[in-house]
C-alpha cells in the first residue's frame, strides 16, 4: 500500500475498525471503573484505594503506618500485621510499613522477636506481651509491655 | 505540594536526556515522539549517574544531583543547539501511508488520555507492588543517598526481591529527592500516563500511523487498568521496549535508530529482569530475521554491559541473586494447566479483544513478513514467561497475579506487528 494507490477494501476497512475497537475499549474502562465502587471524583487517601470494591487491608496498612510514623519514637522496632492472620502473616503488610515509616526499623512479622510496636490492621490484637498504645485511623498501635 | 514537586521531578528528565536531540533520526520525529526519546535518555542518564556516584561512595543529595545533571542538560542543550534545526527537516518528516482524517483518533486519544488520568487519580489502577517493594527501596536509597545494599541485604528485607534491578527505585529516588520531605505515591501512579503516552508517541512519530497509535493507546490503556500496572515496573518497561521496537522496525536503516534500540534495550534491561529477557528475544529476532550480526551487536553491547554491571554490584554485595532462577527445577507436569491458566488470565476479561484486533488487523494487511521480527519477539517472551511460570509445581496464583503485566510485552510486539505490517515503506 503506498501514497496515491487506489485504497483497497481492507484498507478502507481497517481506520473503522480500529474506531470500533477503540470505543469498546473505552466504554470497558468506564465500565471497569464504575465496578470499582465510589466515590468517583473525589482524591483517593491512599494510591490502593479503589483497587478493589471491597477495600484492601494494604490500603489500611498504608494509613495507619502513615499515622503510626508520627508517633512511634525513631529507631523503634516496629511490625504491621493483620491479627487474624497469625501464623502465616501476608508480609506485604510490613512491607508497605518499610516505605511509610523511614525513621523507624519495620521488621518481619514474627512477635516472638518482640519488636517495640506492633500495627495491627483492623482488628485487635490479643497478646500477652503486648498492650493498646493507641487506636488510629486504619487499626490499632500495640507496644511491649516492659 | 510534594505530590506536584514530585511529578515535576519526572517532567525535568527530558531536559536530562536533550541531547539525543542530537541524532538525525531523532531530530526528524515530531515533537511528542521527541521529547519521549528524550524522556527515555534522561531516565537512563539520572540512574545511571545516581548508580555511578553510589558505586563510588559518594552519597547524593538533591545540589550534587543538581550540579551533575544539570551540566548533563547544558551539554545536551549545546549538542541539541549545534545540530541542524528540526524544522528545516520537516519535509524529511515520515510520511503517512496515505491523508488520512486526523481528527476521530486524535479525538479518541484524547479520551483515552483522560481515562487514564481519571483511574490514576482515583487509585483504579495502581500496582500493589509499588508500596511493598519499588517506593520502599526508593524511600531507603533517598535517605541513605546511595544504592543501599545493607538494607538489600537484610533478611527482612528479603521478600522485596533485593536483587531486582535498580532503575526504578532510582527513578523514584530522582522524585523523592525533589519532593524532599515525603515521596510522593501519587506521583509515582501519575507517571504511568507519561510512560503510556510516551510509547504511544513514539509509535506515532515513527510510524506516521495516526489510527495505529490510537489502537496501541486504547490496548495498552485498558490492559494498564486490568492488570493494576500503575506506579509499577511495567509502564516504564513497555515504554523502553516500545523505543526499542520502534527503532527497529520503523526507524530502520536510519542514522541513529540502533543507538534508539541500544537506549530502549538498557533502559528494559535495568527495569526488571523480564526486560533483561526481552533484550535476549530481541536479539535472537534480530539475527534469526535480519541476519546481521554486526548491527545486533551493536544494539546488543551496552545493555549486556550495563546488565552485567548489576549482576556484578549484585554478586559482590552478597544480595539473593535471581537470575539464575532458570537453572531452578521444571515441572513439566504444570506446562498444561500453566498454559490454561495463561490463556485465561490473556482475555483480560474482554474475550481476549486487546489480542484479537491485532490479530484481524495483522490478516487484514498486505505486507505481513514485515511482521516476522516482531512476531518472533512475541512468541519467545511469552515462551520464556511460560517456563518461568512452570519452575513452580502450582503457579496458579503466581498467574493470575503477574500474567496481565507479564504478557503486556508480547501484546506489545503483537501490536507493533500489525502496525508493521501496514506501513508505508519496506521494512
Amino acid at each position: 500500500m503506498h501514497s496515491g494507490e487506489p485504497a483497497s477494501l481492507r484498507s478502507r476497512v481497517r481506520a473503522p475498525a480500529i474506531y470500533v475497537a477503540a470505543l469498546v475499549f473505552a466504554v470497558a474502562l468506564v465500565v471497569r471503573f464504575r465496578s470499582q465502587g465510589g466515590p468517583y471524583f473525589e482524591l483517593p487517601q491512599t494510591v490502593q484505594d479503589h483497587v478493589s470494591l471491597q477495600r484492601y487491608p494494604s490500603a489500611d496498612a498504608i494509613v495507619l503506618s502513615r499515622n503510626a510514623a508520627k508517633l512511634l519514637p525513631r529507631g523503634a522496632t516496629v511490625t504491621v500485621l493483620l491479627p487474624s492472620e497469625a501464623p502465616t502473616y501476608d508480609v506485604t503488610h510490613y512491607l508497605t510499613g518499610v516505605g511509610l515509616m523511614p525513621h523507624q526499623i519495620v521488621i518481619a512479622q514474627n512477635l516472638d522477636r518482640r519488636p517495640d510496636y506492633v500495627l495491627a490492621l483492623r482488628e485487635p490484637l490479643d497478646h500477652p506481651a503486648y498492650e493498646l498504645m493507641a487506636e488510629v485511623e486504619g487499626g490499632r498501635i500495640y507496644r511491649v509491655r516492659r | 505540594m510534594s505530590d506536584l514537586l514530585g511529578f515535576a521531578a519526572f517532567l525535568l528528565l527530558p531536559l536530562i536526556g536533550i541531547g539525543i536531540w542530537r541524532l538525525d533520526v531523532v531530530r526528524r520525529l515530531p515533537l511528542p515522539a521527541r521529547l519521549s526519546a528524550a524522556l527515555a535518555a534522561g531516565i537512563l542518564i539520572t540512574t545511571i549517574v545516581m548508580a555511578t556516584l553510589s558505586l563510588f561512595g559518594i552519597q547524593w543529595n538533591r545540589t550534587k544531583l543538581f550540579v551533575v545533571l544539570g551540566i548533563v542538560a547544558c551539554a545536551g542543550v549545546l549538542v541539541g543547539r549545534s545540530a541542524p534545526s528540526a524544522a528545516s527537516k520537516d519535509a524529511e518528516k515520515i510520511p503517512p501511508s496515505r491523508p488520512q482524517p486526523t481528527v476521530p483518533w486524535k479525538l479518541l486519544m484524547l479520551v483515552f488520555v483522560m481515562l487514564t488520568a481519571y483511574g490514576l487519580m482515583t487509585a483504579r489502577e495502581s500496582a500493589g507492588d509499588l508500596h511493598f517493594f519499588w517506593g520502599p527501596k526508593a524511600v531507603r536509597f533517598f535517605r541513605a543517598g546511595k544504592i543501599d545494599a545493607d538494607y538489600l541485604r537484610r533478611p527482612d528485607y528479603q521478600p522485596a526481591h533485593p536483587d531486582y534491578p535498580p532503575l526504578l527505585p532510582l527513578l523514584y529516588a530522582w522524585s523523592h529527592t525533589l519532593s524532599s520531605g515525603t515521596f510522593s505515591w501519587t506521583a509515582a501512579v501519575a507517571s504511568t500516563l507519561l510512560f503510556l503516552f510516551g510509547s504511544v508517541f513514539l509509535i506515532h512519530g515513527a510510524s506516521g500511523d495516526g489510527p495505529g497509535a490510537l489502537l496501541v493507546a486504547a490496548t495498552l490503556s485498558y490492559a494498564y487498568a486490568v492488570g493494576f500496572a500503575a506506579g509499577g515496573a511495567d509502564p516504564p518497561l513497555i515504554f523502553f521496549e516500545t523505543l526499542t521496537l520502534v527503532a527497529v522496525m520503523f526507524l530502520n536503516e536510519e542514522r541513529g535508530s540502533d543507538v534508539l534500540a541500544a537506549l530502549g534495550l538498557c533502559g528494559a534491561a535495568w527495569t526488571k529482569i523480564e526486560g533483561a529477557t526481552f533484550a535476549i528475544a530481541v536479539v535472537l529476532a534480530l539475527l534469526l530475521v535480519r541476519r546481521d550480526w554486526k548491527r545486533t551487536l551493536r544494539i546488543a553491547a551496552a545493555p549486556a554491559l550495563l546488565l552485567g554491571a548489576w549482576v556484578v554490584f549484585v554478586r559482590v554485595a552478597h544480595l539473593l541473586e535471581l537470575y539464575r532462577g532458570a537453572a531452578m527445577d521444571v515441572y513439566w507436569k504444570a506446562l498444561i494447566p500453566t498454559l490454561r491458566t495463561v490463556a485465561g488470565t490473556a482475555t483480560y476479561e474482554l474475550f481476549g479483544l486487546p489480542w484479537i484486533v491485532p490479530v484481524v488487523l495483522l490478516l487484514l494487511a498486505r505486507n505481513r513478513r514485515a511482521a516476522t521480527l516482531p512476531a518472533v519477539v512475541a512468541v519467545l517472551t511469552l515462551a520464556v514467561s511460560i517456563f518461568f511460570y512452570i519452575h513452580l509445581p502450582d503457579p496458579t496464583w503466581w498467574i493470575l497475579a503477574s500474567a496481565p503485566r507479564v504478557l503486556l510485552t508480547p501484546l506489545l510486539a503483537l501490536l507493533v506487528g500489525a502496525l508493521a505490517a501496514w506501513h508505508p515503506r519496506p521494512i
